[in-house]
């Protein structure tokens, strides 16, 4: 089974003991979890890029170009949602977990949902 | 650079905004269509840098095509006229990452603020204007 490349915005210092970050577009950076077989085999972090206005693709691109192919998130808006689909990464919803690497575990688990447009800020959700 | 705006209205509206987005971008195509089925297959197709989405189209409010733009081609940046104010339209577009909001009848200098909001957006792209804008 090949590497899968997890990312997950968090707060300062980041890492598997850090906060999960509520909105992936405005965290200051990025937790990236590379697992196999359901083991996590490599943790890094991934400084997030300036947040501008109109500016919600930065962070889809950023983190599509490092190879990450699936994003746990609390909260985003529908754009950088309907961008990351269409640039094959799989966002799946993650609030409410106490770290990251709570949140790394439960999606190997497989017990996080996709991230749906009913979760968009915008769409209903709170974040 | 290509902005495609969508409005059922007269283009002579618009002429003084145009003209402030040619002034200051130089090397700017402003198209006009009237509806969404052309605006949904340019970007899908032919994605123009920029959209202006005016109200009063016939299958509905500007938002509203937002929302079907992002699901063709969330790269496309968007910029809709509206009514609202700002804290009512801040509400309203949340999330969906607009550039920015005009108001109904854009003058010289909201095209002005506009186009220097556009170069500097797209100049951190490594995109910049032919000619040096006005200061």
């Amino acid at each position: 089974m090949d590497t899968l490349i997890i990312a997950v915005p968090s707060e300062t210092p980041g890492g598997l003991d850090a906060a999960v970050g509520m909105h992936f577009g405005h965290c200051d950076l990025y937790t990236i979890v590379e697992a196999k077989n359901g083991e996590i085999v490599d943790v890094r972090t991934l400084p997030n890029v300036p947040h501008q206005q109109g500016g919600c693709m930065a962070p889809v691109n950023h983190l599509a170009r490092n190879g990450v192919k699936v994003l746990i998130a609390g909260g985003m808006g529908l754009r950088p949602l309907m961008g990351f689909q269409q640039a094959g990464v799989r966002v799946v919803h993650g609030a409410g977990a106490p770290s990251v690497g709570h949140a790394i575990q439960a999606f190997l688990m497989d017990s996080l949902p996709t991230f749906s447009t009913e979760n968009t800020c915008g769409g209903g959700a709170q974040h | 650079m290509q902005i495609l705006m969508a409005t059922n209205r007269s283009e002579d509206i618009f002429t003084r905004f145009c003209e402030a987005l040619r002034q200051e971008m130089g090397n700017v195509e402003l198209l006009f269509t009237n509806n969404w089925t052309n605006v949904l297959a340019a970007v899908k197709v032919m994605p123009p840098g920029f959209v202006i989405l005016d109200q009063g189209l016939p299958e509905g409010e500007p938002l509203d095509l937002v929302r079907k733009l992002m699901s063709v081609n969330a790269a496309v940046n968007c910029i809709v006229i509206t009514d609202l104010d700002e804290e009512s339209f801040h509400e309203a577009g949340e999330g969906l990452g607009i550039f920015a909001p005009l108001p109904v009848e854009p003058s010289f200098e909201d095209g002005v603020a506009l186009a220097r909001s556009v170069n500097q957006f797209m100049g951190a792209r490594g995109w910049l204007p032919l000619h040096d804008p006005e200061p």
